[in-house]
């Protein structure tokens, strides 16, 4: 009787044991689905540019892994140091209801943290939804970064480049190949864009009046046997146009129709001045390209030039030749005082930064997936 | 004397009080006229960014979808219609607006309509020039909803500024009017979804 009774007791006190683990499990399970579903406004994503300047990722819900995180950071630096343009990347689960668009809130948040520089607003912001159904990626790019990164390449950087990895859930992958494709794009080679406003026919005006000139120097240093400088090499001498100079004033005035067009279509590219060059491998001529653009290996300061390395490769052979070469220190006239002041004083481990106040007017492009 | 000066000290301690008044609304009243005036130039340049796309978007579209001339032609006609309207922005009534809105109202239905008919052409859809185009018009719709919403604010901050008293006094005299909102245009607020 006693003994059953304890039983019972026990039953009793197991079961409410039960009944607690169970609304603690309950209540445990409600709080984690309300973490997943966090909605995100304008004013609580973590502004970590502000808390570290070196940061230029923002992912409250570590949606991607350390390594790629790491890596966004990278290529964001250079894009920063080189281009002078300031990238964010924000990945977040949810935006608030209150929002019509991803674009919109994009818009917002970038006028909230004022990416790019003030006077050139040169600013990306790539926002991320990751929740499930309300995926979609979104650029916006402030009003100096418009007509480098049109709203239509931005779109198809989307579609060709993101949404393959997206698809896959590697979020992570997507995003660097998305970066990785703007740095291409503000550098100008990049294969999804074959370079609108510039027409062929200028393009082989201009080859024609480089070979003409290329072929007049030729002559011209063979019949009057000028000494070329023994110290640097042929390769080096294509790239120079120093050694252009000394040849005559008529030759100048042959290469001027040439030097406006280039002044006229902006970045013209030197690639056929070392097409005359013979690669050291095969000992053929015209297959030598220089490659992308040189690398600086010790930067310039006021009263020491710097060093630059440039990468040849002959497409005939496959050989690749790697040069250094001292570039001139240029004052920077440009930069925002933030940037600057930042830069110098690196030693610190974590510094809290700025966006550099840029606007933008709603440029960019999204797409959801 | 005692007298005339009892009489000339308050009228003199009234200008010293009102002038001030007056030049400094005037002056704000002008600047915050001035944003507004500019942030209208902004509003327009997208739209006309817009009417500057459509041909070459026409031109694309043309090549895959032979069939839709109808289509073609309706974006054409309120193309045209959307180029001929222009506003000075010192000149914005309400009834200028609203026609303006009617206008770009129109082309962005027939806009809509043309990419309805785009969804049946996967061909087209696929295509690169074409997905750049998409993406340039998306953005520019982006681009001047938020100029809107921006000339709104400023015609926000202006006509409250004007509205408040005692300034809406010198207003009154000075003569600025009220500025009207841009409102949503005409079917935009339910923009016809494309899904099939």
């Amino acid at each position: 009787m006693c003994c059953w009774r304890l039983k019972e007791k026990q039953i009793d006190m197991s079961k409410a044991i039960y009944t607690r683990l169970f609304s603690i499990l309950f209540m445990l399970s409600l709080f984690i689905g309300s973490v997943a579903q966090t909605r995100y406004s304008v004013n609580n994503v973590p502004n970590v540019q502000r808390q570290d300047y070196r940061q230029f990722v923002s992912d409250p819900e570590n949606a991607i892994s350390l390594d790629d995180t790491r890596t966004l950071n990278a290529i964001m630096q250079q894009i920063k140091d080189s281009l002078h343009t300031q990238c964010a990347v924000v990945i977040l689960p949810a935006i608030d209801v209150s929002y019509t668009s991803a674009k919109e809130f994009a818009t917002e948040l970038f006028e909230t943290w004022g990416i790019g520089d003030r006077e050139t607003n040169q600013g990306l912001l790539i926002v991320l939804i990751t929740g499930e159904g309300e995926r979609e990626v979104a650029f916006e790019t402030g009003y100096g970064l418009e007509d480098k990164l049109p709203d239509g390449v931005c779109k198809l950087i989307q579609t060709n480049k993101m949404l393959p990895h997206f698809k896959e859930g590697d979020f992570g992958a997507g995003l660097i190949a998305g970066v990785t494709e703007v740095e291409r794009v503000l550098k100008g080679n990049s294969d999804l864009v074959s370079e609108e406003g510039w027409p062929k026919e200028a393009t082989w005006f201009i080859v024609g009046w480089i070979v003409i000139g290329l072929l007049v120097i030729l002559i011209k240093t063979r019949s009057a046997k000028s000494t070329t400088e023994e110290g640097s090499s042929d390769y080096m001498a294509a790239l120079k146009s120093d050694g252009f100079m000394g040849v005559g004033c008529w030759i100048a005035l042959l290469f001027l129709p040439a030097f406006i067009l280039f002044a006229i279509f902006g970045r013209g590219k030197n690639k056929g001045g070392t097409k005359s060059v013979i690669c050291k491998s095969c000992k053929t001529a015209g297959g030598v390209k220089l490659m992308g653009t040189p690398v600086i290996k010790q930067t310039a300061i006021p009263g020491q030039d710097g060093m630059k390395e440039y990468t040849f490769k002959c497409s005939k052979c496959g050989h690749i030749h790697t040069e250094l070469a001292p570039y001139k220190y240029v004052e920077k006239t440009s930069t925002s005082t933030s940037s600057t002041t930042s830069r110098t004083s690196r030693g610190s481990s974590s510094r809290g930064g700025s966006w550099g106040g840029g606007s933008s007017g709603g440029g960019g492009a999204s797409t959801k997936f | 004397m005692g007298k005339k000066a009892i009489i000339w000290f308050p009228v003199f301690i009234g200008l010293l009080l009102i002038v001030p008044f007056f030049w400094g609304t005037y002056n704000k009243l002008v600047k915050r006229e001035e944003v507004v005036k500019s942030d209208w130039a902004q509003v327009e340049n997208q739209y006309q960014r817009r009417i500057d796309l459509i041909p070459n978007l026409v031109e694309t579209v043309k090549g895959y979808a032979t069939h839709e001339q109808e289509t073609f032609l309706e974006v054409t006609i309120a193309r045209a219609k959307a180029t001929q309207l222009t506003i000075d922005a010192g000149n914005l009534t309400a009834e200028n607006l609203q026609q303006f809105n009617e206008v770009q109202g129109e082309l962005s239905q027939s806009l809509s309509r043309l990419m309805a008919v785009i969804e049946n052409y996967p061909d087209l859809k696929a295509n690169e020039n074409f997905i750049m185009l998409q993406g340039q018009l998306e953005g520019t719709e982006n681009r001047i909803s938020v100029e809107r919403k921006r000339f709104n604010e400023s015609v926000n901050r202006y006509n409250t500024y004007r509205r408040r008293f005692p300034k809406n006094i010198a207003a009154a005299i000075l003569r600025f009017k009220e500025i009207k909102y841009f409102e949503a245009e005409r079917g935009a607020e339910a923009s016809p979804e494309v899904g099939f």
